[in-house]
């Protein structure tokens, strides 16, 4: 295919990197990397990727950083883009944006979509024991989550996996594998594959009622359990998951089916040991 | 006194983060819509320390307005088109902006040179009016037009050179509000699609990076004043030339002399007899043989 003038928006460092790079290997001008303004995070910590600078973002793109939804429409505009790819990125994008590139928006959202809509899709495949997360792009309409499909894979979740820096690549590398896919669907016109009207469902913020570790459930409940606040990223109001352990109230972040070898504390779960690696003092 | 536009959109074009501060503070102050802060990128600082005032990031910058480094000159004009701009204010950028860009602003682009239009043309005007042993630092706002720093002139004011300023962190705070107490005044005449004054060519120079000729202090042939100058000239290059100075002999070594002034500050600094007047060495460093030829 001909060259494509492409924005991509994503608030994620290390996921705008990989995705421009892939582009711009298939031989397309990436205009730019968009990604917002969070006026709300001035006094926190930089990322653990660093905050993000005409040093450490990708080179030979035009950096934007937002600073409202509404000022979306127009600064895509005079890039005339051809399609913006989405992933990662925190607003709902106005319609008005949405209508400039040729081809549309596409989002990438981590779900066996309509199943998994909204903010922590990843975290609610492992409460739900799925052992595999999906990665789905679709077109973006006026609603989150429930624009038509255009390419969709799965990536295979180990016991081993316990962080994003684990399942992260593995979903990047899934992700960008399905990019000409995409492109070609949007070149050809395809408005892709309609979200079936079943089995849609919201994979909202945890709750108390799933903030607590009960060590009397069986041993991969609680290290998906583990596993699924982890991918939440404390985005929600509640925190956890919370347990006693020796006496003490602690969160706990990352835990193994099997021995590490390296001393960490074992516990008897329900139906066998689990191992603590790393807990915070709640 | 004509009327003062309210209410515009204004992008800002400027690469040091201290002065698009404060040109933005002061934009919103005078009730407009700041919609962008626009710098370069700069791929060939990639492996260099960061500015004296940091990065520029989310963080650091202005809050309230899109931040964008455009990758391109020739992004320039898509970038901006989008924001549909009433005015582009640019202080302190590095390219040529394309004449498709300048267009793209509704009352047009104005930029600000630190120097007494048509006098110091070029990149570095107020090295150029220390070298020249000017009164006074300019500040112009004009017009941009295809070439560099010639455009009609819409306010212009300037500010006394003082023999104690020896760094751009004294000097820029001084240019600054100088520059911003023009803004009604310019803003006054876009509004009322005055085309500015054109610039004469009498008294017009351009000013380019020094060369060798000017790379060697002379102790018995120079006077104080002209060395004082001199050193604070090649501060205000802020290196950027392919030529670096300027060299003395100093106790039998030769040294790049950094700053210097023409009374006794009183801390030991050694003091210099010239052709006139004594001249006391504040910062030197040591001559790099490696350094380029």
């Amino acid at each position: 295919m001909k060259p494509w003038r492409i924005v991509v928006i994503s608030a994620v460092l290390p996921v705008a990197e990989p995705v421009i790079a892939s582009l711009q290997g298939m031989g397309h001008d990436v205009v730019a990397w968009l990604t917002a303004r969070r006026p709300q995070d001035r006094d926190k910590p930089p990322p653990v990727w660093g905050e993000i600078t005409d040093k450490s973002a990708p080179q030979g793109v035009n950096l934007i950083m937002a600073r409202d939804k509404a000022d979306l429409a127009g600064l895509l505009r005079g890039l005339e883009p051809d399609v913006a790819l989405c992933w990662g990125f925190g607003w709902k994008i106005p319609q008005e944006a949405l209508d400039v590139p040729r081809h549309g928006i596409v989002n990438q959202h981590p779900a066996p979509l309509p199943r998994f809509r909204g903010p922590i899709p990843m975290s609610w495949a492992m409460r739900k024991g799925d052992g595999e997360i999906f990665v789905t792009w679709h077109r973006m309409d006026a609603e989150l989550d429930t624009g038509p499909i255009l390419a969709q894979t799965t990536v295979p979740i180990l016991d081993e996996d316990t962080t994003i820096w684990e399942i992260g690549p593995k979903m990047l590398e899934a992700s960008i594998g399905l990019l000409p896919r995409v492109l070609e669907r949007l070149e050809a016109g395809d408005p892709g594959d309609p979200q079936a009207a079943e089995g849609a469902s919201w994979a909202g913020y945890f709750d108390e009622d799933y903030a607590t570790i009960d060590w009397s459930k069986p041993r991969r409940e609680i290290h998906n359990q583990v596993r699924a606040w982890h991918l939440s990223f404390d985005g929600g109001p509640v925190k956890g998951p919370i347990a006693e352990l020796d006496g003490k109230r602690v969160k706990v972040t990352r835990t193994s089916l099997s021995d590490p070898g390296d001393g960490s504390q074992a516990v008897d779960a329900g139906d066998g040991k689990i191992w603590i690696l790393d807990s915070e003092p709640a | 006194m004509a009327e003062q536009p309210q209410g515009w959109r204004i992008v800002v074009i400027a690469n040091v983060l201290p002065i698009a501060e404060a040109l933005i503070g002061q934009l919103g102050e005078m009730g407009h819509d700041v919609v962008a802060w626009l710098m370069t990128r700069r791929p060939e600082s990639r492996d260099l320390p960061p500015p004296p005032w940091g990065e520029t990031s989310d963080k650091t910058a202005p809050q309230g307005v899109n931040l964008i480094w455009a990758r391109g000159k020739e992004d320039l004009a898509p970038l901006l088109r989008g924001l549909e701009p009433d005015v582009v204010l640019c202080w302190g950028f590095s390219w040529r902006i394309p004449q498709e860009a300048l267009e793209v602003p509704r009352y047009g682009a104005v930029n600000q040179h630190p120097a007494l239009l048509p006098r110091h043309r070029g990149p570095i005007p107020l090295s150029w009016a220390l070298r020249e042993g000017d009164p006074v630092f300019g500040v112009t706002w004009h017009r941009m037009d295809a070439d560099f720093d010639t455009g009609a002139i819409l306010a212009q004011s300037s500010i006394p050179i003082l023999d104690e300023e020896t760094t751009m962190f004294e000097t820029g705070p001084r240019i600054v509000p100088a520059g911003l107490a023009l803004l009604p005044q310019v803003f006054e005449r876009l509004a009322a699609g005055d085309p500015g004054d054109p610039q004469g060519t009498e008294g017009a120079s351009w000013g380019g990076m020094f060369g060798e000729d000017y790379a060697t202090i002379d102790w018995s042939a120079q006077t104080a004043r002209e060395i004082h100058n001199q050193v604070r000239a090649w501060t205000y290059t802020f290196g950027m030339g392919p030529v670096q100075g300027p060299f003395a002999e100093l106790d039998g070594k030769r040294v790049k002399v950094t700053r210097t002034l023409l009374t006794d500050p009183g801390d030991g600094s050694p003091a210099v007899d010239t052709a006139e007047g004594k001249i006391w060495i504040l910062e030197s460093e040591p001559f790099e043989t490696d350094s380029p030829a």
